[in-house]
């Protein structure tokens, strides 16, 4: 494989993914606290008029949005993971490394625990709070880190982890005086897709659209970068722009994907790595594959947190944990090198 | 060496493969079957979520037209045969499997954003505020219109006012209203203050809750608080009064030395359900007797 071209590698890698979120997404719709058959999941693609309301309901109204947010936010957490990744050249980096997380957590259990309003009407207030303090986090921590007008990567890592731990804290404090909306609060912070609508689905695309268009675009120069700053200046890359450009462009998918999801953790770290092992180094391959599998991924680990203990619902977020985790412990233990 | 790495090489590229059969072993097959609820013919498919409102819903006649509860409800016992949907949080593609003609919902009991998205989804919905026993008589006139039962309403309504106008009476006749302290829960020792349904159940019993000035509903409270304020007879729903005595929390207060201490089945004071009348009657009765004592 390595002797052709990059379309026709790209084009089999995808296809194989792409053929994995198609699957992932039948098992997705059948699936959950009722089952349904083929059939019928066949029938409502088809003719949805024939289906029984509840059928309909069930698919339409409640698995439908649920699927596609999966499908959306899986593929913005592997896209992010792979950009920082990528550009921190830190195999630890994932999309909450620049504390998007830390402060999408502060924003929503501001909402949910304050009870402080949306001052968007059709928006409900958690999703908004939740975005604005991910982008801020990210902000305060790129300023954090610059100086003279440049980013090294170690004080921008620093400046992540002090910034998480701030916000981190004030979550604790929030959760302490929480009372009966520490279960929302927790249920949020734990991660899950149980709150999505069709609504949310269509706020959350466009930033994923604009997110991986403007990756995929610097995927060429990531793969310079990733030779070390100084070969990537003599080579013409402009280093700070790059990391500039990527990690806006990360944290804003990052940021939208919190938003309606909370905090899914490890899959955006885990699912780059894993890409690369089969698709090789290679930015304008990797990205779009890490994307379509964290998709199809999510959707899955998202279908298991519905149906192994339904009725009650997991936080989908424990069951990325509990795949990923092993799976990171594996990673420190080996010796092979990753980039 | 150079064996020992392809092997390890062979082993990273089978990673994601097994990670995706596990997910999808787990991922496959999964879910009730659709025809899980009963599909019998019944003049109405009602779904409660809450406790209080399904117990309501049998004293109003119209159990056999419930098809599904939640998980937390355990009486009357033959709840336990209907199928659940969730608890707090309604589990949805169940709630719409169940094709209710109406859904009972508590207003603090379902937190707001499942009753916001209920209603966005189209299910014929009646949301009611049970939280005290006025609550319950207001509600009943509106239960029964919806569950087609007008007539038992009105009949548990009037048993309700008779039996109220009753325990005023007898409340009214003491010569001494005693004051009490309403064990909620024993370590940390919880009680029942402001706006408590025990509270309001003690109160209308007669006696004077000592605890009535906390602000908070289940307040956790000092035994040294407790001691100071000294009640004349404990209403016991976590402990048994033999335990209570042996107490070191407990054992000073006079109304344990004078074994003035009444176990009351706390299912009978926890939720504003007709049982609370009864719950009332039991501590009523307990005062009426041990008035001459104290």
């Amino acid at each position: 494989m390595r002797h052709r071209s990059i379309g026709l590698r790209l084009a089999v890698y995808c296809s194989v993914s792409a053929i994995l979120v198609a699957i992932a997404f039948t098992i997705g719709m059948m699936s959950g606290s009722v089952r349904i058959e083929f059939a019928d999941f066949w029938l409502f693609i088809t003719d949805p008029g024939k289906l029984p309301p509840s059928a309909h309901t069930i698919l339409a109204d409640l698995r439908l949005p649920r699927v596609l947010l999966g499908i959306f936010t899986g593929a913005a957490l592997a896209l992010a993971g792979t950009g920082f990744q990528g550009i921190l050249r830190n195999p630890l980096a994932d999309p909450y490394i620049v504390g998007t997380s830390s402060g999408a957590s502060l924003g929503a259990c501001l909402a949910i625990i304050l009870h402080i309003p949306s001052p968007i009407t059709w928006l409900s207030p958690v999703p908004f709070f939740a975005f604005i303090g991910a982008l801020a986090a990210m902000i305060i921590v790129y300023k954090l880190a610059e100086i003279d007008k440049k980013v090294p990567v170690e004080t921008f890592l620093l400046a992540g982890v002090v910034v998480s731990s701030f916000a981190g804290a004030l979550v604790s404090f929030l959760m302490t005086i929480a009372g009966r909306d520490l279960h929302r609060a927790m249920l949020w912070l734990m991660g899950t897709l149980g709150q999505s609508d069709m609504q949310s689905v269509w706020l959350m695309l466009p930033y994923l659209i604009i997110g991986a268009i403007a990756l995929i675009i610097m995927a060429p120069a990531l793969n310079i970068a990733g030779m070390g700053e100084e070969t990537a200046s003599s080579l013409g890359v402009n280093t700070e722009h790059l990391k500039l450009g990527v990690i806006a462009a990360g944290s804003l998918i990052t940021a939208a994907a919190v938003a309606f999801s909370g905090l899914i953790g490890f899959m955006g770290l885990f699912i780059p790595h894993i890409t690369r092992m089969i698709t090789g180094p290679d930015h304008r391959i990797l990205l779009p594959v890490s994307a379509l599998n964290g998709a199809a991924f999510l959707v899955l680990a998202d279908t298991c947190a519905r149906t192994l203990a339904a009725p009650k619902e997991l936080p989908v977020g424990v069951i990325t944990a509990i795949v990923g985790a092993p799976f990171f412990f594996w990673l420190l233990r080996r010796k092979k090198r990753l980039f | 060496m150079q064996k020992e790495r392809i092997f390890m090489v062979r082993n990273l590229r089978r990673m994601p493969l097994f990670l995706l059969a596990l997910l999808l072993c787990c991922a496959c097959g999964r879910g009730l079957p659709a025809n899980y609820f009963d599909d019998s013919p019944r003049s109405q498919r009602i779904v409660t979520l809450a406790p209080s409102l399904t117990e309501t819903v049998y004293d109003l006649g119209t159990g056999n037209n419930l098809v599904a509860a939640t998980n937390n409800d355990n009486y009357p016992p033959e709840v336990a045969k209907l199928p659940k949907v969730g608890n707090m949080y309604p589990d949805l593609e169940l709630l719409a499997a169940a094709r209710p003609d109406i859904v009972l919902a508590e207003k603090n009991f379902t937190p707001q954003d499942a009753i916001t998205r209920m209603g966005s989804l189209k299910f014929n919905l009646l949301v009611l505020e049970m939280q005290t026993i006025a609550d319950l008589r207001s509600s009943l006139p509106q239960l029964g219109q919806a569950l087609h039962a007008e007539e038992k309403a009105k009949e548990l309504c009037d048993s309700y006012d008779k039996q109220m106008a009753e325990f005023q009476a007898n409340a009214q006749d003491l010569k001494k209203h005693p004051t009490v302290f309403l064990e909620v829960w024993s370590s940390p020792l919880m009680t029942a203050g402001q706006g408590s349904l025990l509270g309001d159940i003690a109160e209308r019993a007669g006696a004077i809750n000592i605890y009535a000035d906390e602000k908070q509903a289940y307040p956790v409270i000092s035994a040294e608080d407790l001691l100071m304020r000294d009640p004349d007879i404990l209403i016991l729903t976590g402990t048994k009064p033999e335990d209570a005595a042996k107490s070191p929390g407990l054992r000073g207060l006079k109304a344990v030395k004078q074994n003035h201490m009444l176990f009351v089945d706390p299912d009978l004071l926890q939720r504003p359900t007709m049982r609370c009348l009864e719950g009332i009657n039991i501590i009523q009765q307990y005062i009426m007797q041990q008035e001459g004592t104290l």
